[in-house]
């Protein structure tokens, strides 16, 4: 499956994933649901080294490094990636922006709030 | 004044527009990052590491998604990313992955200094910067093939037989 395509299952399944509490959680949440993502649909391995390495070049897309954590508050933290801003609530809420100013991803967290309404 | 404040000086001077990401870093010598946006949907984004390059991309609104790739193209230094960034912004232009790569621009794009090459390697840093500067024609396969296997990655020839395309054994 071409990256665009495992990238719209990806927003998909975390729209679709029961909401998380905290921020520790909204970020394993979103870690994992892409590692099973590209574990389905990359077909290439991860590898602990690229996914460790501020720009893998394996084609497999990889969570956020903390190196990329930027701006975070003390509602949201905040992580930089190619093309995207993606924020993490400390309700649990996530939101990833495009740079082009799309909002792709707003999940409120378990309390019904979203990250601009923190 | 580091290489990223240099490249604004020279985006100011050249007129061209941007935005910079000032949110404060999580932790020490994180990346910096900038956005140039040309009306309407045009952008072309930076990533400067403090250690590394300037990473560089460009997009219009409806592409597909970038999907937390690496850059597209990497430059060691303000003037010369300064320089595409100008090709870029006159002609809307697109930056290409599959540029071909000096192996220091490699090396940049995996996140490793020369120092950490050089760890990795076993080799004093200046045996590193002796190899970068060569001519990677002028480099034995080894050399090359040992280089690119301590960025994690594996070298391989390819020949070119009209339309055949065959790898060769080293």
């Amino acid at each position: 499956m071409e990256k665009s395509q495992r990238l719209r299952v990806f927003f998909d399944r975390l729209n679709e994933a029961p909401p998380a509490s905290t921020q520790a959680e909204a970020r394993t949440l979103s870690d994992s649901l892409l590692v099973s993502v590209e574990d389905e649909h990359s077909g290439i391995p991860n590898d602990s080294k690229s996914a460790n390495t501020p720009a893998a070049l394996d084609g497999r897309m990889y969570p956020p490094l903390d190196d990329y954590e930027k701006g975070s508050t003390h509602t949201y933290r905040r992580f930089r990636a190619r093309g995207h801003v993606v924020y993490y609530g400390m309700n649990g809420a996530i939101r990833i922006d495009s740079l082009h100013g799309d909002v792709l991803v707003d999940k409120p967290g378990a309390d019904g709030r979203r990250i601009d309404e923190l | 004044m580091n290489e990223f404040s240099k490249l604004q000086d020279a985006l100011t001077q050249a007129d061209i527009p941007f935005e910079v990401d000032r949110g404060a870093p999580a932790v020490e010598g994180a990346p910096e990052f900038l956005v140039i946006r040309k009306a309407p949907d045009y952008l072309i984004e930076v990533e400067w590491r403090t250690r590394g390059g300037f990473g560089i991309s460009s997009s219009r609104r409806g592409d597909p998604p970038a999907g937390f790739d690496a850059p597209d193209e990497m430059y060691r230094g303000a003037t010369a990313a300064a320089l595409r960034i100008a090709e870029l912004w006159t002609a809307e232009g697109r930056t290409d992955a599959s540029k071909k790569l000096a192996v220091a621009e490699l090396r940049l794009l995996r996140g490793m200094t020369q120092k950490s090459l050089a760890e990795i390697l076993n080799v004093d840093v200046s045996v590193v910067t002796k190899r970068e500067a060569s001519e990677p024609s002028s480099m034995r396969v080894d050399t090359l093939k040992n280089l690119v296997e301590a960025m994690g990655g594996e070298l391989e020839l390819a020949v070119r037989i009209g339309n055949t395309r065959r790898l060769l054994q080293i």
